[in-house]
């Protein structure tokens, strides 16, 4: 699963800390969310949307592991 | 003696797993990633005992007397020291900045892995005098090797 944090955040003017403090989970949590290490829960991708005032599927785009 | 060593170590580890919980918790760092790095390295730990109570086992077969206590703590210190190491590993697997450099960490790591298994199963052989433990080394070094092998393939995919 791909997603636009990083291009939102710069948009934003929001650093990782203000983006994870925003959501209650760590900085760590959006490093990895941030570069696809971590597929977030349905409850945290929908908060990180909701930071960026935006629907998930607007935050996160679905892409199929290639086999 | 003993019970110092057994009660204080308890002792020391819990009071450090309680620490560490607080300092984790006021940087928000009881979340959900956090849960699943220390889930999996626990379901980790779970193999890699699994692994050392087949080694213990053979090790019997082979002749190699180990009492009660010393057997219980070789897997005690199996199961809690691969716990801490996978979720630290985890941890900073989950921090790398893509797919592939997180790949290049991995296989660094199972060589470190190997080595020390292999020395550490050096010197209690030479410290005993019982060649045979070598042979508990196989295992574990051939399970590193198919991980090594399998994260090579998947990073030249």
């Amino acid at each position: 699963m791909n997603n636009r944090i990083r291009d939102l955040r710069s948009q934003f003017n929001m650093t990782q800390e203000q983006l994870a403090e925003a959501v209650g989970v760590s900085r760590q949590s959006i490093i990895a969310i941030e570069n696809d290490r971590y597929n977030p829960s349905l409850e945290l991708a929908y908060n990180i949307s909701k930071a960026f005032q935006r629907s998930i599927e607007e935050v996160f785009i679905f892409e199929k592991e290639a086999e | 003696m003993v019970y110092l060593g057994i009660y204080g170590g308890l002792t020391i580890g819990l009071l450090g797993w309680f620490f560490g919980r607080q300092a984790a918790a006021k940087k928000r760092g009881l979340d959900e990633v956090y849960h699943y790095i220390w889930g999996k390295a626990r379901s980790t730990s779970w193999y890699i005992t699994a692994a050392a109570i087949y080694v213990l086992m053979t090790l019997e077969l082979l002749g190699i007397k180990l009492n009660l206590i010393p057997a219980l703590s070789i897997l005690l210190f199996v199961m809690l020291s691969s716990w801490a190491i996978s979720g630290a590993f985890f941890s900073m697997k989950l921090s790398e900045p893509s797919a592939t450099s997180a790949g290049r960490m991995s296989l660094k790591l199972s060589a470190i892995i190997g080595s020390v298994m292999l020395l550490l199963f050096s010197i209690i052989s030479a410290v005993t005098g019982e060649w045979r433990f070598l042979l508990a080394a196989i295992p574990p070094i051939a399970l590193n090797i198919a991980i090594a092998a399998s994260l090579a393939r998947r990073m030249n995919k």
